[in-house]
């Protein structure tokens, strides 16, 4: 049966029309067949019966008037039918009364029998009784060969079994054509289909013959090659792009300054990018049969944060020896780059901070210097203004105690050269507080209150009451600001600058004068003169430490005071500048913020 | 040291802690110009200073270095400086009674401020002319020792 079911459809097909056609035309021959055996038995009673009642009707005579002559004649009558073996006549009495012989029938008498016809073996046996007006006259007894009748069935059989033979050789070929109608698209579909296997390509159609089912597959069969064709155009389009995507990722990654890293679950490396390669040689964080050369101290990134990063961005910092066995500082963050349900993996960048932490370490250091060197320069004052006027006070003292002891025994040049030490002396006592000023005013914590330019102006004014009256000066001034800063050093600068001003007056009555102007959040104040003035060519210089324009024999002082103003209005986050003509006289521009 | 010619019972006594030779000098000149009638004794640095006061060593004669009446301290000395004697004296319970005058050259605001701080009684920049340290030595001893009642003295 498997063997069956294994064949090719087309044999298959063939098979079954062939055995069903063939089933049909025998089961019909078989039933035929029996039905016209049958037809020719009745016939061929049929036709002996009647010639029986026929002979029956001319023997009535004979037995009636005891002719057995006539009787035979008449029985003799029964050559013209050659089936008729024999014929044999009783009367009434059950007697022999006459018989027939056909030369070819047998001698054997015939067995009487009341039923009328009956066969037995390949004879007819037709017992006729012969009746004329009710009354019984005897009986006929025809023995007929049925050889006839079995040379016809033969006959029939063997035309049968032609007609058989050649509808069996029609069926054959007409299943052969029929089945084609079937199995050929079908087979025509199996092959494109190993073919499209085979080639892979999809872009072969079947063109299909008839509407029915296999077209219907067919046409299916389009269409799902059609949605193969085109999902593997998506697919080959997603491929594409996931393979360009692929590239940038990796050309990013490539071209990027700084680590990156993929870690598993397990907090192994799955991943690290070039520069950590180029730098740390961590191509053997990931791949453990790869050994690295560096110090054994520290070959890895830290794992610290790991079990943090599976949930949340972790930020760390790290130092590692990199290939060239340099310390490098790095700064690390960690963050979970989820993929399933069930699995996170931890990526990671990293960034070179050495410089930075370098540069950091330079600040810290130079700061430290800045303050040793602060603290040297405090060391310094201290010195300047103990150590070094002390000698000076000592050379003063004893110089006066040198001339009071002298008294009259010193001459006057000696007393003379006594003077010029004294006064080298407290000049020099004077340069060292300059000096100090300045410096203190570069380095001492200034304020940041609110402080009325009005009060300030007016205690100095009080403070040079004596000198403004000496010098006949007219000091004006009215609603000064209030400006952000240290009142002390702002003192300190309207000071200077008014002694400045008195101190060089021209031969014009000094009037000095103070105006404000406001801007957004700061005071422009013009502090101005009509004093000799300063020519163009020192007005940078002037506010340079020791900047002297006069002689000493022209103008006292040291040459410090207006680079004390500078550094105070700096130290103020303000400026200071000048405007002045000489022998016209000269104008302080001073930016100040407001409070 | 120097000690001037006066009974020494009677009159008060000046302790001068200098580490400057020439500047010692010249206070002995200074107090000898104002014509100051007081004992001035003289030590040379803050260590020394202490010992006087607590009479360790050779100052343990009393006779010889009596108990100051007033102290005139120096800052910037070698050792032991003025602040730091001076915050000593303070902290001593017999000796922080004994009224102490900074006179230095010093004129830092912070020397100003500490001295004041640690409890000087006074704080005086030595002038640099003869006649005026003449006047502030005679201006002292006005006030120290004429107008002021100074407490009793202790024994060492």
């Amino acid at each position: 049966m498997k063997y069956f079911y294994n064949l090719s459809i087309k044999t298959k097909i063939s098979l079954i029309i062939i055995s069903i056609s063939l089933f049909a035309v025998i089961f019909s021959f078989f039933v035929i067949s029996i039905n016209n055996v049958q037809t020719f038995k009745n016939d061929l009673v049929l036709q002996n019966s009647l010639t029986a009642k026929l002979i029956s009707e001319y023997l009535i005579y004979a037995i009636a008037f005891d002719d057995t002559k006539d009787a035979v004649e008449t029985l003799d009558k029964l050559n013209t039918q050659p089936f008729v073996l024999k014929a044999e006549l009783y009367d009434s009495k059950g007697k022999f009364f006459a018989s027939y012989k056909n030369k070819k029938a047998s001698r054997k008498n015939l067995i009487y029998k009341n039923s009328s016809f009956n066969f037995s073996g390949d004879k007819l046996h037709i017992y006729e009784s012969i009746h004329a007006d009710g009354e019984f006259f005897g009986t006929l007894h025809l023995l007929i060969t049925t050889e006839y009748l079995n040379q016809k069935v033969k006959d029939y059989f063997f035309l049968m079994l032609i007609i058989i033979f050649v509808m069996s050789l029609f069926v054959v070929f007409l299943a052969n054509s029929f089945q084609n109608i079937i199995t050929k698209p079908i087979l025509k579909l199996a092959s494109l289909t190993q073919e499209i296997s085979k080639t892979n390509d999809y872009t072969i159609r079947i063109n299909k013959f008839f509407d029915d089912e296999i077209g219907i597959l067919y046409e299916g069969f389009n269409e799902m090659l059609e949605q193969i064709v085109k999902n593997e155009t998506n697919t080959r389009k997603a491929q594409t792009a996931l393979i360009k995507s692929e590239e940038q990722f990796s050309i990013f990654m490539q071209m990027l300054p700084a680590g990156a890293f993929i870690k598993n679950a397990d907090y192994t490396y799955k991943y690290v990018n070039k520069f950590l390669i180029d730098e740390f040689d961590a191509h053997y964080w990931v791949d453990k049969n790869i050994t690295s050369n560096l110090p054994s101290e520290r070959k890895q990134l830290k794992n610290e944060g790991d079990i943090e990063a599976l949930e949340n961005v972790f930020h760390l910092e790290d130092s590692l020896y990199d290939n060239k066995n340099e310390l490098r500082f790095l700064e690390t963050w960690k963050f979970p780059i989820k993929r399933h349900k069930t699995e996170t993996l931890i990526g990671g960048f990293t960034i070179d901070v050495t410089k930075r932490k370098n540069a950091e370490q330079k600040v810290k250091y130079y700061i430290k210097e800045l303050e040793r060197n602060n603290s040297d320069l405090e060391e310094f004052n201290y010195v300047a203004s103990h150590d070094l006027r002390e000698p000076l006070r000592t050379i003063t003292s004893y110089c006066d105690l040198l001339k009071e002891d002298l008294g009259d025994e010193l001459n006057k040049d000696s007393s003379e050269d006594i003077n010029f030490i004294t006064d080298a002396a407290a000049r020099m006592n004077t340069l060292i507080q300059d000096i100090l000023q300045l410096s203190r005013a570069g380095r001492v914590e200034f304020e940041q209150e609110a402080v009325d330019l009005n009060v300030i102006m007016s205690n100095i004014v009080k403070d040079l009451k004596l000198k403004i009256e000496e010098n006949l000066a007219e000091v004006k001034y009215s609603n000064l600001p209030i400006v952000k800063g240290d009142a002390v050093q702002l003192s300190r600068v309207f000071q200077n600058l008014l002694t400045n001003s008195l101190k060089f007056k021209s031969e014009k009555k000094p009037i000095i004068e103070i105006t404000t102007k406001l801007n957004d959040d700061f005071y422009i104040l013009n502090f101005s003169d009509n004093g000799i003035g300063i020519e163009k060519q020192y007005h940078m210089q002037i506010f340079s430490a020791f900047k002297r324009l006069h002689s000493r024999e022209e103008y006292e002082g040291t040459g410090i005071g207006l680079a004390i103003c500078k550094k105070i209005i700096e130290r103020h986050n303000g400026s200071i500048s000048l405007e002045s003509e000489k022998n016209i006289g000269t104008k302080f521009i001073i930016k100040l913020n407001k409070y | 040291m120097y000690t001037l010619e006066h009974n020494k019972n009677n009159i008060a006594v000046t302790l001068l802690v200098e580490d400057n030779i020439a500047d010692q000098q010249l206070t002995v000149r200074a107090f000898k110009k104002g014509k100051i009638n007081t004992n001035l004794q003289i030590v040379n640095d803050g260590q020394e200073a202490m010992d006087y006061l607590l009479g360790v060593g050779k100052y343990s004669n009393q006779e010889e270095y009596p108990w100051p009446d007033l102290i005139l301290l120096d800052i910037n000395m070698p050792k032991k400086d003025g602040k730091q004697v001076l915050k000593e004296i303070r902290q001593h319970p017999d000796l922080k009674t004994i009224p102490v005058v900074m006179l230095t050259t010093s004129d830092q605001e912070n020397d100003v401020l500490d001295s004041y701080k640690f409890g000087a009684n006074s704080y005086i920049t030595k002038p640099v002319r003869i006649n005026d340290f003449i006047d502030v030595v005679n201006k002292l001893e006005e006030f120290w020792f004429t107008l002021s009642l100074l407490p009793p003295k202790k024994q060492k």
